[in-house]
């Protein structure tokens, strides 16, 4: 499943194929089912949240030195730390530790971090085979595309696309049964991590009392990667790091319930540099890159600041109405749902690109769903609509004079329902509006997939007859 | 200037240093108070085996019963004195379970039938066992065969996720650092990422069971 172009036409290629919409609605029932359930162990689901959006709130305003004590403890269990502030000079760390221990193959876990940076085409182009082994990363892996889901990369494949998928790559036989797929992986996979040199994950927190990686995962995956392979290197933006155990539990205790409603992950692992003196296996050398890549620009904006609370559970991708109809891949990037569309645009922004992501925040509904949904008390759809009008302060199709007159007409309802008025007389179907310059192209524009409005009758009229037409109607 | 000094300048400009300090830790206790009930109900729930027993004699047995129902011919095996206790070398003896030493080569560790640890913890919160990394411990007895079986003494339940730092605290070995790795380990390794449908088994083991020695 390919979509190209930008995001307005793929969001219009994936609304219009059927059995996408099927697979996301399903996944995204479950998930919402299974949350509820996860939430529902808890003796006060709202205090915990509590306690992980402070224990977030709290470590991002004492980054600096929570930092540079996880850099102390890191080394002096023996690890090494590397900082990078950018993708690209995070992708060279990775590419010079490989190249310095002699890698062949690398095996890796999944991490947003590393597609965020394109880790995996520096390494094939310094002639390394890079696997992925999260089940749903291997397969877009395989297909040539990109995760869709945070927490589910190939949300969108149902299971004969991914047999099919099987059937071209690995020579397997097709089946429609999940089971025999994920033996296959298994075979698939056992193979690779038996010979990697080099394990590659991301982090889900970083303990700096300890010097510790956290690592989630359900598959064991990960646990192949950091035990199997010689060389451990964890990359992890800035954010992930806390002060203490205590700030890592309070964030625990939400993240697997919230994400797949799971009390815990199959596997949490704690990993505190190489395997020590006396230990019989795991790696004998680890590495963390700690990566900025526009994350202390957007600490430094007080607005948006609270985005990096985010600890990537994808709740509030399985509640948005939005997402939910057109799945990960309509958004181009990396990042997508609505922690997507508010981290995407902004470190473009921070990083000082070209900023494709700006159409994003006006996916949003307003309705509030992921807010609702959010561990660690994002409110999402706030920080959205501060992006939008910071885009249309710099970017509005108005010219500034038609701008300043609208923003007046609409700061009062005497104005408004004047205007509204003056307009229902003279040009009610807003055929003059159209050809007024400036004015005609921002209506166009809104009118793109929506039809103008009517202003023979107000609107209050027409609800009013609407509701008596239609009981039952949403209020 | 280094990307290091880069960074932090750049986040002091907007932060501050920032205060990181070394708090003491409450003095709480590694482990708590045993809640055998629900330890078994969030196990079963994750499809781990449940098998209570009265006594480490009663252990034995259960665990005999189970290698033998599973057909278990090559195992590997933590040294530890929990599994010393139990006997579990005779029982691997009496069954004629070849044992993998830890340095064989990876693909005859990796060809092993079960895995057999001792736990340093269970957690009753979410049904988990937790395991250290040590001399005797290896992390792969858990991970690469097929079956893993863990026993789960009296006396060392860690009773909810709030309560693990201390627990991890007390793993900090003699050298003043934790172990390079501490695993809790919540059912058999599993996914759910063709159409959402749970599947037991993708690279770790399909069947995890617990002997618990419920005293």
């Amino acid at each position: 499943m390919k979509m190209t172009g930008p995001f307005h036409t793929r969001c219009e290629q994936a609304v219009a194929n059927a059995t996408l919409r099927k697979t996301l609605k399903n996944a995204a029932q479950i998930f919402r089912q299974s949350r509820a359930e996860g939430l529902g162990t808890l003796a006060d689901p709202e205090a915990a949240c509590d306690r992980a959006a402070e224990a977030k709130r709290r470590s991002l305003e004492n980054l600096p030195a929570i930092l540079e004590l996880l850099e102390q403890n890191v080394i002096a269990a023996g690890g090494h730390v590397h900082w990078a502030r950018t993708g690209a000079e995070a992708n060279r760390i990775v590419a010079d530790i490989a190249r310095a221990e002699g890698v062949r193959s690398v095996v890796k876990g999944k991490s947003m971090i590393t597609e965020e940076t394109g880790l995996n085409q520096l390494l094939k182009d310094q002639g390394i085979e890079v696997n992925e082994t999260d089940l749903g990363e291997w397969i877009v892996q395989l297909a040539g595309e990109k995760p869709s889901h945070i927490v589910a990369p190939a949300l969108h494949k149902n299971r004969h696309e991914v047999s099919q998928l099987f059937h071209e790559h690995l020579g397997e036989p097709i089946t429609d049964d999940i089971p025999t797929l994920t033996l296959m992986a298994r075979r698939a996979l056992r193979e690779k991590f038996l010979v990697a040199e080099m394990g590659i994950t991301g982090a889900n927190i970083l303990v700096a009392e300890t010097g510790s990686v956290l690592l989630i995962e359900n598959e064991g995956n990960i646990r192949m990667s950091t035990t199997l392979p010689r060389v451990h290197v964890a990359v992890a933006s800035l954010e992930k790091a806390v002060q203490t155990l205590e700030d890592a539990a309070a964030i625990l205790a939400v993240l697997p319930r919230s994400c797949t409603g799971q009390v815990l992950s199959s596997y949490t692992t704690v990993i505190t540099g190489p395997r020590r003196a006396g230990e019989r296996d795991g790696a004998q050398v680890f590495h963390l890159v700690l990566l900025d890549n526009g994350r202390s620009r957007i600490l430094a904006d007080p607005e948006m600041r609270s985005i990096l609370h985010c600890i990537r559970c994808g709740a509030c991708f399985n509640f948005c109405p939005a997402y939910t109809r057109v799945g990960g891949l309509a958004y181009p990037g990396t990042y997508s749902g609505p922690m997507g569309s508010i981290l995407a645009p902004l470190l473009a922004e921070a990083q000082g690109k070209a900023n494709p992501f700006a159409a994003f925040p006006y996916f949003c509904t307003t309705c509030g769903a992921c807010r609702d949904a959010c561990p660690v008390r994002i409110d999402h759809p706030r920080l959205l609509m501060k992006l939008r009008a910071r885009h249309a302060d710099t970017e509005s199709p108005l010219p500034a004079l038609a701008a300043a007159a609208f923003a007046r007409l609409s700061a009062s309802p005497r104005t408004w329902k004047m205007a509204a008025g003056v307009a229902r007389t003279l040009d009610p179907e807003l055929k003059l509006a159209c050809r007024m310059p400036g004015i005609g192209k921002a209506l166009s524009l809104w009118a793109r997939k929506r039809r103008l409005p009517r202003l023979k009758q107000p609107f209050a009229a027409r609800w009013a007859d609407r509701s008596q037409t239609q009981p039952g109607g949403r209020a | 200037m280094s990307a290091r000094e880069d960074i932090l300048d750049g986040l002091r400009q907007t932060l501050g240093h920032g205060d990181c300090p070394d708090r003491p830790h409450a003095k709480a206790k590694a482990h708590g108070k045993d809640d055998w009930a629900l330890l078994r109900e969030r196990a079963e729930l994750r499809g781990v085996r449940y098998i209570p027993a009265k006594d480490l004699e009663a252990a034995r047995g259960e665990l005999t019963v189970l290698l033998t129902e599973l057909g278990a011919t090559s195992a590997l095996v933590w040294e530890h004195h929990d599994l010393d206790a139990l006997g579990l070398a005779e029982i691997l003896a009496e069954l004629k379970i070849k044992v993998i030493p830890h340095d064989a080569p990876l693909d005859q560790r990796a060809g092993a039938d079960v895995g057999i640890t001792s736990s340093q913890a269970v957690l009753p919160e979410s049904g988990s066992v937790i395991v250290s990394a040590g001399p005797g411990t290896p992390r792969q007895t858990s991970l690469l065969p097929p079956v893993h079986i863990a026993l789960a003494l009296p006396g060392r339940a860690v009773p909810t996720i709030t309560d693990l730092p201390a627990f991890i605290r007390s793993q900090v070995r003699p050298d003043g650092f934790l172990p390079s790795a501490l695993h809790i380990i919540t059912g058999p390794s599993s996914t759910a990422d063709i159409e959402k449908i749970v599947v037991k088994g993708v690279h770790g083991p399909t069947v995890c069971a617990m002997i618990a020695v419920e005293g």
